[in-house]
Order: C-alpha cells, then sequence, then structure tokens
C-alpha cells in the first residue's frame, strides 16, 4: 500500500535527493517504529479514572468497617503527596506554557485532582465541613484547581476548575449535559449562563491578550462558548427581549469566526455557524409567522441555506487558512 | 471508475513525508521546498471541525432539497417515492462527482454526506422491488444493496461505506448459513473463519501498491474484521444468539462445548495481541483491548470475580501501572515500537472528560449533603428533614 518507492524516485529523477540519500530514506521508514504514545497516555488516564472510581465506591461501601477518621486521614495524605510531588517535580511557574505534558508529573496532579473532589465530598457528607454553605463547598475546589492548572499548567485540571467554577454559579457546563443539565426555562438560569460565558470567556481572552497561557483559551473558549450559546438561544426562543440575545449571538458569532481564522481552530468555526444558523432559521421562521409560505418554500429555504454554507466554506477555503 | 485522483493521495503522501524528513533533518529546507512544489496539487481534505460543518450541512442541503424535490414530481403514490428517490440520487450523484472534480474534494465532510445520502436513496426503490418480487427475508433486501456498495467502495474507497459492505456481506452469509441444521450448528466458528480469512486476504492486498487507493478503506475494515472474528466466538454473544435462533425462552441456557466458547472467548484477545505485536499495528492492538475488555465484561456476567468497586481499583491500578511501565519501557524503541510523541492531541476528548467526570463527582455530593448526612440509604433520615 505503501508507494515510498515511488515518491522516492520521483524526488531522484527531480533531483530533490540523491539515491544514496533515497535509499537511506527508504532503509529508515520501512524500519521506523510504532508509536504508542497516544494509546498508552489514554490507558494510563483511563486507570487513573477507574482507580479513583474504584476506591470512591470503595470507601462509600466499607465505611462502617474502615472507620471515617482513618479513611479521611489516608485520602488527605494521599490528595496532598501528589500535590506535593507535583510541586517539587514540576518546572517553575511561567506566564508562557510549560509542556509537561507525558511526563509522570502530569498524572499525579491529576489524580490529586480527583482524589480531592472525593475527599471534599466525602468530608461534607460525613462532617457537613461546610455546613449548608454549599456555594463555598462548590468555590473551593474551583478556586483550587484553577490555581494548580495555572501553576502547573494543566489544562484537564483547568476544564476540571472551569467546572467546579460553573457549579458555583449554579450551572452546568460540562458539554454533554449543557442542554440537560440547566433548566433554561428560566430567565434567571438563561441570564447567569449569558453572563458567565461572557465574563470567564471575556476573561480569559485578556489573559491571552496579555501573553498569560494563551494556550489555555481554547479550553476555556469550548466550555464558555457552549453555555453562552445554548443559554442565548434559550433567551431568544422565550424572552420578550429577544432582539439583546440576538445581537449578543451575531457578536459572539462574529468573535468566533475572527478567533478560529486567527488560531486556526476550527471548533469555534464549527460552532459560531452551527449557532449562529439555528438562531438566524429560527428567527427568519418565528417573525415570518406563515405557515402556508413556509409549507412552500420551507424546503427551499433549507436546501438554499445549507447549499450557501457549503459554498462559503468551499470558497473561502484559502480565507480560513490563511 | 475510481472518482478521486490518485495523484491527489500520492502527493498528500509524499508532501507528509517530506515535512515530517524536513523536521526530523533528514531533508534540507530547499529540499521540502522543492518537494512542496512537485507536490502541489492536493485534495481539499480540510480539518476535523469544518468536516463536521460541511457533514451536516449536506445532510441539511440534501435531506430538504430531497422533500422539496419529491414535492414537486410525486404524482403516483405508487412509484412516485421510488423514482422520485432513484431521480434525485442518481442526479446528486452527477453533481457529487462533478464537485469532486472541480474542487478536488476527498473526504471533506460533503462527499462523505452526500455517497450516504445517494446510497440512502436507493431504498425506496429496493423495497419496492421486495414487494413486487415479495421478497420475505431481510437478506434479499442486503442483497440487493450489495452490487451497489461493492462499486461505490471501489469509486470512493470510503471507510463507513466499506464497513457497511462487510457487515452486508456477513449478514447475508449468515442467513444463508442458518438456514441449514449443520450452517446453524458451525455459525460462530464459519464466521469466525471467514472474518479471518477476509482479514488475512485484505491484509495481503494492503500491502500491494494498487490498494493505495483504498487506504482509508482498508484501515477501518481491517480491525472490523478481526472484531467480527473474536465476537462471533465470544461465549455471550453465543449464547445469546443460540437462544435467539431457536426460539428458546430468555435468560438463555447454557450451551453445548461451554468450555470450548470460554477459551476461546480468552484466547483470541491474546491471539489479536500477538498478531498486533507481530504485524506491528496499532489498530490491532486497540482491537485486541477492546475484545479483552469484552472478555472481563462476559465472564462478570455469568460469575462474580470480584466486587465491581475491587474490579474497578484493581483494574484501574493494573492499567495505569501497565500502561505507565510500557510508557518508560519503550522510551528505546523496542520491537518496532515506541513512544515518540505524535501530533493528534486529545485535548478536546480530556476537557470533555474531565468537565463530566467533575460535575458528576460534585453532583454526588451534593445530593448526599442534601440528603442531610442519613447513612447509607438512609436518605432523609437526617434531622434537618
Amino acid at each position: 500500500m505503501n508507494p515510498l518507492s515511488e515518491i522516492l524516485t520521483q524526488w531522484q529523477t527531480h533531483e530533490i535527493v540523491s539515491p544514496a540519500s533515497a535509499e537511506t530514506i527508504k532503509q529508515s521508514e520501512n524500519a521506523r517504529p510504532v508509536s504508542l504514545y497516544t494509546l498508552l497516555r489514554n490507558l494510563l488516564y483511563i486507570g487513573l479514572v477507574l482507580f479513583t472510581s474504584g476506591a470512591g465506591m470503595l470507601i462509600y461501601l466499607h465505611i462502617d468497617t474502615i472507620g471515617h477518621d482513618a479513611l479521611i486521614v489516608v485520602l488527605a495524605l494521599l490528595t496532598l503527596g501528589c500535590f506535593f510531588y507535583t510541586y517539587r517535580h514540576s518546572p517553575p511557574f511561567s506566564i508562557s506554557e510549560v509542556n509537561s505534558e507525558g511526563k509522570f508529573v502530569d498524572f499525579v496532579l491529576l489524580l490529586g485532582a480527583l482524589l480531592f473532589l472525593s475527599l471534599e465530598g466525602y468530608a461534607q457528607w460525613r462532617y457537613s465541613l461546610f455546613g449548608t454553605r454549599y456555594g463555598l463547598a462548590a468555590f473551593l475546589p474551583a478556586a483550587v484547581f484553577l490555581f494548580c492548572a495555572y501553576r502547573f499548567d494543566h489544562r484537564g485540571v483547568l476544564s476540571m476548575g472551569l467546572t467546579a467554577l460553573a457549579s458555583w454559579a449554579g450551572l452546568s457546563i460540562a458539554p454533554l449535559e449543557v442542554l440537560t443539565g440547566n433548566d433554561f426555562g428560566s430567565t434567571q438560569i438563561i441570564n447567569t449562563a449569558v453572563g458567565f460565558g461572557l465574563v470567564v470567556g471575556g476573561v480569559s481572552f485578556g489573559l491571552a491578550h496579555r501573553g498569560i497561557k494563551t494556550h489555555f483559551t481554547n479550553t476555556y473558549l469550548i466550555l464558555t462558548g457552549n453555555l453562552f450559546f445554548i443559554g442565548a438561544l434559550a433567551g431568544l426562543f422565550t424572552s420578550d427581549y429577544w432582539f439583546l440575545y440576538a445581537l449578543l449571538i451575531s457578536g459572539c458569532c462574529t468573535f468566533f469566526v475572527w478567533y478560529a481564522r486567527q488560531k486556526q481552530s476550527f471548533i469555534f468555526l464549527l460552532m459560531a455557524i452551527l449557532y449562529g444558523y439555528i438562531a438566524f432559521t429560527y428567527l427568519l421562521f418565528s417573525k415570518i409567522d406563515d405557515a402556508g409560505f413556509w409549507m412552500v418554500f420551507g424546503g427551499f429555504y433549507f436546501l438554499a441555506s445549507a447549499g450557501g454554507v457549503v459554498m462559503f466554506i468551499l470558497n473561502y477555503k484559502k480565507w480560513l487558512t490563511n | 471508475m475510481k472518482v478521486y485522483q490518485e495523484s491527489w493521495l500520492l502527493n498528500r503522501y509524499a508532501l507528509g513525508l517530506a515535512k515530517k524528513l524536513q523536521k526530523e533533518g533528514t531533508l534540507t529546507t530547499a529540499q521540502a521546498e522543492a518537494a512542496q512544489k512537485l507536490h502541489a496539487d492536493l485534495p481539499y481534505s480540510p480539518n476535523v471541525f469544518i468536516k463536521a460543518l460541511l457533514f451536516i450541512f449536506g445532510f441539511i442541503g440534501f435531506g430538504f432539497g430531497g422533500s422539496f424535490f419529491t414535492l414537486l414530481l410525486i404524482g403516483d403514490a405508487n412509484w412516485g417515492l421510488p423514482i422520485g428517490a432513484l431521480l434525485y440520487g442518481g442526479g446528486t450523484l452527477f453533481g457529487l462527482i462533478h464537485i469532486i472534480r472541480q474542487r478536488k474534494l476527498y473526504f471533506s465532510g460533503i462527499d462523505n454526506a452526500l455517497l450516504y445520502c445517494i446510497l440512502g436513496s436507493l431504498g425506496p426503490v429496493f423495497m419496492k422491488v421486495s414487494e413486487i418480487s415479495n421478497f420475505k427475508e431481510p437478506w434479499q433486501f442486503g442483497l440487493l444493496y450489495l452490487p451497489f456498495l461493492l462499486m461505490a467502495v471501489y469509486s470512493f474507497g470510503e471507510p463507513l461505506v466499506a464497513l457497511g459492505l462487510f457487515f452486508d456481506f456477513l449478514f447475508i452469509f449468515a442467513s444463508l448459513l442458518v438456514k441449514h441444521p449443520l450452517g446453524k450448528a458451525f455459525l460462530p466458528f464459519i464466521l469466525s473463519g471467514v472474518s479471518v480469512a477476509l482479514f488475512f486476504l485484505m491484509h495481503r492486498f494492503s500491502k500491494r501498491r494498487i490498494a493505495f487507493y483504498w487506504q482509508t478503506a482498508l484501515e477501518w475494515a481491517l480491525p472490523a474484521t478481526l472484531l467480527c472474528a473474536y465476537l462471533s466466538v465470544n461465549y455471550m454473544v453465543v449464547r445469546y444468539a443460540n437462544a435467539s435462533l431457536n426460539d428458546l425462552p430468555m435468560p438463555a441456557p447454557e450451551i453445548q462445548f461451554a468450555w470450548l466458547f470460554w477459551t476461546l472467548t480468552f484466547l483470541v484477545p491474546l491471539l489479536q495481541l500477538g498478531l498486533g505485536i507481530r504485524l506491528r499495528d496499532r489498530s490491532i492492538i486497540v482491537v485486541a483491548l477492546i475484545s479483552a475488555l469484552y472478555s472481563i465484561i462476559t465472564y462478570r456476567h455469568y460469575h462474580s470475580l470480584l466486587p465491581l468497586e475491587w474490579g474497578l481499583l484493581l483494574g484501574g491500578l493494573i492499567l495505569a501501572s501497565l500502561a505507565y511501565a510500557l510508557l518508560r519501557y519503550l522510551k528505546i524503541p523496542k520491537l518496532g515500537f515506541s513512544v515518540t510523541p505524535e501530533n493528534s492531541k486529545n485535548n478536546l476528548l480530556q476537557t470533555v472528560v474531565l468537565s463530566h467526570l467533575t460535575k458528576t463527582t460534585q453532583s454526588a455530593a451534593s445530593q448526599e449533603v442534601k440528603m442531610g448526612g442519613g447513612d447509607f440509604g438512609g436518605g432523609g433520615a437526617g434531622e434537618q428533614y
């Protein structure tokens, strides 16, 4: 299947490589080892998640025989051990990216963060550590994780911190749960979601603008962008002030398209076009409230608009990748 | 007729090779630039998110275009839909080939979506044919599709259609086998054997230069055949299939030669792992891991091996330790494997998984809190309530 010889012959014909170099390339390519890097890293992540889940269940089920205090102490020691190890073995803080990906310390920090969640939940369950101040219980992991994410440069812990921060604001930011985990029937939730998206997304953009952990911006915008768009769409569908939400959506869509083009991060283009399309189509159908008209032209509208989006992407591929 | 120009794929491969060699210092910048000039005629195969956009809007366009077309053309309630769908599918195929050549598309999302839609538009025609010919069995419908899937795979080399072809073939084959008592009795072994035979045939073909056009389809189909080879002899699958084929009451009763199927359930993943290491093929190793996981699930389904919490704890510990040990062991490449960092970063996946995990853990904790701290299922028993 591999047309290596053919390509190398072409390169020789066009004098790009000498016959001797071609032979060397051929031999080294044929002997090139297959990398198991991504596979093993993912297995390590899965292993850690399974381990902490199992530990959590075990504690819950055998608490009466093990003893609460002993468990809290063990969990706390493990958590502290992980954070201490991370502190001792990670490079010093830098406002730019510190590449520790794939190193053991990266996983130890993640394990520490996961154990911290279990420890906090367990301490609250057993001793009502925070009493009824649930806000504080949600805010503490957010503060710890966000601090750790910046100090030790870890995007995974950043997404955990942002999720905890959203929980503190009473929102579910987890991408597959945005729609089901939030009650968008309530204006308060809609406005909180829109506000949270704008403020946290704005802060991340401000930090990136100052050169602080610019590589974190994608994680911020993926999590807060989804929440913002879904909240704003819910506002557009249900609120009397729909035009405000429409303006916000169009503003953010423009920003996301610009950002996608700037950073070549096309997930933002995907979000802008999909959410923008839903908002525009909804506005069109709700403002031209004529069933007979749409019976005839509905199919045509979707055909033409889908064709339009496709043609835009195909025609502007240079614009998108330059 | 091959729809995509093979030169596009060769250029793409050559350019990838040149970039890699330049990065490693084997090619100079001047050499890499010369290669770039030579292989400038590239297909448009965009970023995965652009692909997703083109795919979604391709589907929307085809679907609503179809309803618009049907509204205009449908007159005869009997033949209107099949003929309309056929004409619409045919017209779309013509347009698709034109746009692929004009825009040099290669698995760009829109061509994949339209190909699935075109094949789907054959459905109403085949249903009508089944109705007229009085087909009583589903495999006959599958048989009608088979040549079209084969043509589509030959022309487009599209991986999902290739999987569809493989499963369609397997479905027809299995449906014919169960008609005979011997075929029914040996169904697991025959299906597994056929899958293995297909794997080796395709693997041998994949080594030939002419297979390059279908490289993506083969990369998908090869692991699928091995997974089928495993599932065909997996104890749980065989036991349920046996009950279902013989109209036995559920829960599925014990099967004959259970020991043999248990042996195969645990032996096949090991053989797959050995094959993956021998052929230096990452996808086969992934298949072996999936098979091994399913073997554990199968065993746990019938025997209480370990309580779930201990299973998760020990399984997680073993998995993480093994992965970590291998990451260290392979720092110096061995057996044709290495742990050289690859370009693909699963940041999005990591974000999604960890965000959900955090949310779930926090929700569980806050639910416990709201219960008022009643011990072990005594939710609501606290003094607050």
